[in-house]
């Protein structure tokens, strides 16, 4: 059995028989892989605290037919400012469960293992005013990097770059203009600022993002646009989404 | 393929589904129940039933019961003013064991899971919010401490803090026996936050 070893966060967990834990990794060398971390419901397990959701640590994985084996663990963050927080842990929790929904295991991708990682950082830092920005931001991001880019520039059915472009088609892949408007079903009414607005979140980095002003009533269609590209995008809705709108509304759910 | 005889390959089946016992492991067992004495057999059969049938959630704290409410709810000598919040039956036994505690308990029969889409209408927090007044000055949230134990303690504590109750969590840190040296770097980070004068 070869020794894999790896950079990457956890990003989902599940039991597995009496005191083991299957845990999913999105890593830097190997995109996403599982391996069963041997008795790690156990307290006194050394990998009882590593075999858990966002963890970022190196990990070393024996590989076989099958599931691998975790071997070694060594923790290099553990996102605490989001274990503490709710509503960070909702944000970063729907991410994780993207991650797992959209990757195929074995496929590498430096770039979107180097985006959940700063998306990761940004969410730990944030204000919680700024939340909703860093992840409308990562979405379009991530849309991009996985080849499903929104158009944000121009009408995705003519090619328009006027002023009219004030739908958003979810399914059409981007933006579209008044007159190609009854083609798209599922179009969404945005405005110009609100293109303006993702335009500048998609190109801007965490950073920034938090520097730019945008009305919490744009951010909630800016929200839903997102949330129909990527489901569009997906077998099956993503299930932390219900909670985290709850705790954004403040509503359970 | 040869096959078992109806009533043997029925035991296999019923036994390899319940959790952890794949088909060998069924079958391991259902020819041990063969060679065991009759009266063992219906023993283990009758306590099944009886497991099942006798027994019901309490319709206050939702720990398993016989009587209703349960023995730990009803009792004058328990502290009500306390109640110590737990994600299954099992932990209630194993606060239980310890001897110290003498407060009540709510059993959430679950934990918040956004990914598993488990929100708070799935488990029994209505149930806890409603049990939030006086006597009670205190809940003591003693979910597992992962994420989804944390996720759960906080929205808790958030519901608690509106409605002026004291929340506290079970500490995390070294386990009583261990060695420091082998204690990995988050236990011990939250041993030193938690660390107390003596």
């Amino acid at each position: 059995m070869a020794l894999l070893r790896v950079e990457g966060v956890v990003i989902r967990t599940r039991d597995l028989g009496e005191a083991d834990r299957i845990v999913s990794l999105y890593t830097r060398e190997k995109g996403k892989i599982r391996a069963v971390a041997k008795g790690a419901r156990r307290p006194r397990n050394r990998f009882a605290s590593l075999a858990q959701v966002l963890v970022h640590g190196r990990f070393g994985v024996f590989q076989s037919r099958g599931l691998g084996t975790l071997s070694q663990a060594e923790l290099i963050a553990s996102f605490k400012a989001i274990r503490i927080d709710l509503l960070k842990t909702a944000y970063a929790l729907s991410i994780a469960e993207l991650y797992d929904h959209m990757m195929e295991e074995g496929y590498p991708a430096p770039e979107l293992y180097g985006l959940l990682l700063s998306t990761m950082r940004a969410i730990e830092s944030a204000q919680p005013a700024d939340l909703e920005k860093i992840y409308v931001s990562f979405a379009l991001k991530f849309l991009a990097l996985m080849g499903y880019a929104v158009e944000l520039d121009h009408c995705v059915k003519c090619g328009d770059e006027s002023d009219s472009l004030v739908w958003i088609s979810p399914k059409l892949g981007g933006i579209v203009c008044t007159a190609c408007r009854l083609e798209a079903t599922d179009a969404i009414q945005v405005s110009l600022g609100i293109v303006q607005v993702m335009r500048r979140l998609f190109r801007s980095n965490f950073r920034m993002v938090s520097s730019l002003r945008v009305q919490s009533r744009d951010l909630q269609i800016i929200r839903r646009a997102i949330r129909d590209s990527i489901e569009l995008q997906l077998s099956s809705p993503l299930r932390s989404m219900d909670f985290l709108e709850s705790m954004i509304s403040g509503q359970p759910s | 393929m040869p096959k078992y005889v109806e009533p043997i390959s029925r035991l296999i089946t019923e036994l390899s589904k319940l959790p952890g016992i794949g088909p060998k492991t069924a079958q391991r067992l259902a020819f041990y129940i063969l060679t065991m004495p009759r009266d063992e057999v219906v023993r283990l059969a009758e306590s099944m039933l009886d497991a099942r049938t006798k027994t019901r959630q309490c319709s206050v704290c939702f720990d398993i019961t016989v009587d209703d409410p349960c023995a730990v709810c009803s009792s004058p000598d328990r502290d009500h003013s306390i109640i110590c919040v737990v994600e299954q039956p099992k932990d209630v036994v194993a606060i239980e064991r310890t001897g110290e505690y003498k407060g009540l308990y709510h059993v959430l029969h679950g934990v918040l899971s956004p990914m598993d889409g488990i929100g708070p209408g799935d488990i029994k927090l209505k149930e806890l919010i409603s049990r939030l007044k006086d006597p009670v000055k205190e809940v003591i949230v003693a979910t597992d401490p992962n994420v989804e134990g944390e996720a759960t303690a906080l929205y808790i504590a958030k519901i608690a803090r509106t409605i002026g109750v004291k929340t506290t969590r079970l500490a995390h840190g070294l386990p009583v026996g261990g060695d420091l040296e082998y204690a990995d770097e988050v236990t011990l980070s939250r041993a030193l936050e938690g660390r107390r004068e003596i």
